[in-house]
């Protein structure tokens, strides 16, 4: 649920980056923290701590386009991508406006994100919503390694609910893929809150 | 009937099984060199991301007279009793269309009205400047960063009872106010930033607190702030954190400041009050666990376990472990330790130079219970507290303890494993074997690192632990700064004892290292 504030003229959306552990989200995170201007972006909070990579959540506030005369600002968030860090998850997904799951491409971490992807769906549900009704995009990472599985694989175990949404290809550390997963998840939560197109953007 | 080559699974099965070696029972399948598993079994486990069969299903494969046990053994020592076959291979074997999808793609041309919000930023060619690799801005994001700035102990000046219950503290994680303040990104107060993070704790999956604090633990407390009021300690000027890529031109090894100059009896009046101090750091989670200060000889423990745990055994296994922390043979001083044992596991961190009297905080919990949060909070312990991790000039040295550990050839895959190690960087493979005990030290440690101080250093502390009621050792995770050192037992079997020891420079990916060592430790194992 997106936040207004009136007097600042200024919209706040939340996107959370839901997955595995080790799939990629960080590596999301911290490319647009990379490449975005300083005009643009705040500091990038990272919680990781531990040996046991232990990633409470990482925090990265972007602002974008105006619509409306509204500034539109989107709050990044990851998750821990750990089993037994679910109530952490839960936490960071309060209030969500959007999701982008980032899936490991590899053979042998697809039990993994479908899990994940569950995971995801239940934790939702706890609020009161699903992925039947929130924006989401899916990411298929790490694309540059060798035992991966072809998209039409993972398109079967990841997105086929009735609803299927837009897939990105991406190698996140090199870049590739993270701006058009990033861009497209804004746009639908934008679409979903400026209902008729976005007339008023500039 | 989708075909399996067996040398992709033949590592699965007990070889001690068959009469023939694995690579000439293969070459005798119905089907040589390929196992055959009907492609009906496989449909549904596919859309799970799996592909696993039962022993029952593939022996007849097999010629009976290579078998030489029975099929419900095979099965009971398989992995999970069923043999994991690639998936890579299975999938190809499919048609085209197996996994096309019905449903269409979502519509999303409400979109296009809409420019993309973000465009990453080219610089020009005069400002451009050498892109630091992402785990180069990874290592500059850790939570350690961040606790330069002192943390605020708000905690010391409520009364125990105001506790607040994790239901009240969790909206914290909603919405972070900083964007909703800051009216620009480029100069958010510094003020603000460190509030969001001095919340963040709310959302670990720790035990939350209930209101109630021993008496004693309160009774300190007060004492703590009369002592603070009557000592009139300046807060340490808080440390603007900047953003990693501002980071980058200044390691942080140059940024730290020197240690302050204080009196003895500011440091007596000092470790006096850290029991208090502690407890206040650790009230999040008091529920279950209590702070207490012990002495053994001239060390100081402040030792907290769970309940499951008795006090003084907690107290004993992390003075058998405290010169471990202070040991010369270590690379840097030890900044923390997180031992697990097979009857529970403890952070062990020092709050300062141990022999020179600091305390060393025990925390210790039972076996599987997650201990992020309170690595985290002891090493704020530390940086609170204003001691520094000098090293000391009085450090513990341990006796190599002779020759007994002598050097042997590095089997071919021992030297692949050494190869496959990213998370850790480059490291060198090296092979030590007890004389006495056959114990053997698989060592990965960065180059210009000697294995063999290291490797009697691990192997003391897997004395320690045989020794201590955290049960034998399971992994050793020593914190060195930005650096770290892994010991691992690893499960070699029928009596073996062998130690994984990785590391000892900086570890860039946490995740992949947990998954490298995993798989080392597995593959050591299994030979």
């Amino acid at each position: 649920m997106s936040i207004i504030n009136h007097a600042e003229k200024v919209i706040n959306f939340k996107v959370v980056y839901y997955g595995p552990g080790v799939a990629g989200k960080t590596a999301n995170l911290q490319y647009v923290h990379k490449s975005l201007p300083h005009t643009n972006k705040g500091n990038m909070v990272s919680l990781a701590t531990g040996d046991d990579r232990t990633i409470f959540f990482d925090f990265l506030p972007v602002s974008a386009l105006a619509v409306r005369g509204f500034e539109t600002r989107f709050q990044l968030y990851t998750v821990p991508g750990q089993v037994h860090y679910d109530m952490t998850r839960r936490l960071v997904l309060r209030g969500v406006d959007a999701v982008v799951f980032v899936a490991d491409s590899q053979y042998e971490r697809l039990p993994e994100n479908v899990e994940s992807l569950k995971n995801l769906d239940e934790n939702l549900q706890r609020y009161q919503s699903s992925l039947d009704e929130i924006p989401y995009v899916i990411q298929y990472n790490k694309r540059d390694l060798l035992n991966i599985a072809p998209i039409d694989y993972l398109e079967y175990l990841l997105n086929r609910r009735a609803r299927r949404v837009p897939f990105f290809e991406a190698v996140a550390v090199e870049g590739k893929g993270v701006f058009d997963t990033l861009n497209t998840v804004s746009r639908m939560v934008l679409a979903g809150e400026f209902g008729d197109g976005g007339k008023g953007a500039r | 009937m989708v075909r399996i080559s067996f040398e992709r699974i033949a590592g699965q099965l007990p070889a001690d099984a068959f009469r023939l070696p694995l690579d000439r029972l293969g070459a005798n399948l119905l089907e040589p060199g390929h196992l055959l598993v009907p492609r009906r079994l496989l449909g549904p486990q596919l859309a799970e991301g799996r592909a696993r069969v039962q022993w029952s299903v593939v022996a007849e494969q097999f010629p009976r007279q290579a078998v030489a046990v029975s099929d419900a053994d095979i099965a009971a020592r398989l992995p999970e009793g069923v043999l994991t076959l690639p998936l890579d291979e299975v999938i190809r074997q499919l048609p085209g269309d197996a996994f096309a999808l019905s449903s269409p793609i979502v519509d999303v041309r409400g979109i296009e009205d809409f420019p993309p919000p973000f465009q990453p930023h080219v610089p020009p060619p005069s400002e451009e400047r050498p892109a630091a690799p992402v785990a180069e801005v990874a290592r500059s994001l850790t939570i350690e960063r961040f606790d330069v700035t002192r943390a605020p102990e708000p905690e010391l000046e409520e009364p125990a009872v105001s506790v607040e219950p994790a239901v009240e503290r969790e909206p914290v994680l909603e919405r972070t106010p900083l964007v909703e303040r800051a009216p620009s990104f480029e100069h958010a107060p510094v003020v603000e930033r460190e509030a969001a993070l001095e919340r963040e704790p709310a959302a670990e999956p720790e035990p939350e607190p209930e209101p109630v604090m021993s008496d004693t633990i309160v009774a300190a407390e007060r004492e703590v702030v009369v002592e603070n009021d009557v000592e009139g300690e300046p807060e340490p000027e808080r440390v603007r954190f900047a953003a990693a890529t501002e980071r980058e031109a200044v390691p942080v090894a140059e940024q730290e400041p020197e240690p302050p100059r204080v009196s003895a009896p500011f440091i007596e009046r000092r470790r006096r009050a850290e029991p208090s101090r502690v407890a206040a750091l650790l009230k999040p989670i008091l529920n279950a666990l209590e702070v207490q200060e012990r002495r053994v000889g001239r060390l100081t423990v402040l030792s907290v376990a769970s309940p499951e745990l008795a006090a003084d055994a907690v107290v004993e296994s992390a003075a058998m472990l405290a010169p471990l922390l202070d040991d010369r043979r270590l690379p840097a001083p030890a900044s923390q330790a997180t031992v697990r044992g097979a009857q529970g596991a403890i952070v062990l961190t020092p709050l300062g130079v141990l022999a020179e009297s600091a305390p060393l905080l025990a925390v210790a919990v039972a076996p599987g219970a997650p201990l992020a949060y309170l690595e985290r909070v002891a090493l704020r312990a530390v940086e609170a507290g204003a001691l520094n991790g000098r090293r000391s000039n009085s450090m513990n040295g341990y006796g190599d303890g002779g020759d007994d550990l002598r050097d042997t050839t590095v089997p071919s895959h021992v030297r692949t494993l050494g190869e496959s190690f990213r998370a850790f960087g480059k490291v060198v493979p090296t092979v030590l074997q007890d004389r006495s005990s056959s114990l053997i030290c698989y060592m990965f440690l960065a180059p210009g690192l000697a294995a063999r101080p290291l490797a009697h250093y691990a192997r003391a502390l897997r004395e320690a632990m045989r020794g201590s009621a955290l049960g034998p050792l399971e992994s050793f995770i020593l914190r060195m700064g930005e650096d770290r050192l892994v010991v691992r037992e690893v499960d070699a079997g029928r009596g073996a004892a062998a130690l994984l020891v990785a590391g000892g420079g900086p570890v860039d990916r946490l995740g992949l290292a947990r998954l490298e060592l995993e798989r080392a430790v597995t593959r050591l194992g299994a030979r």
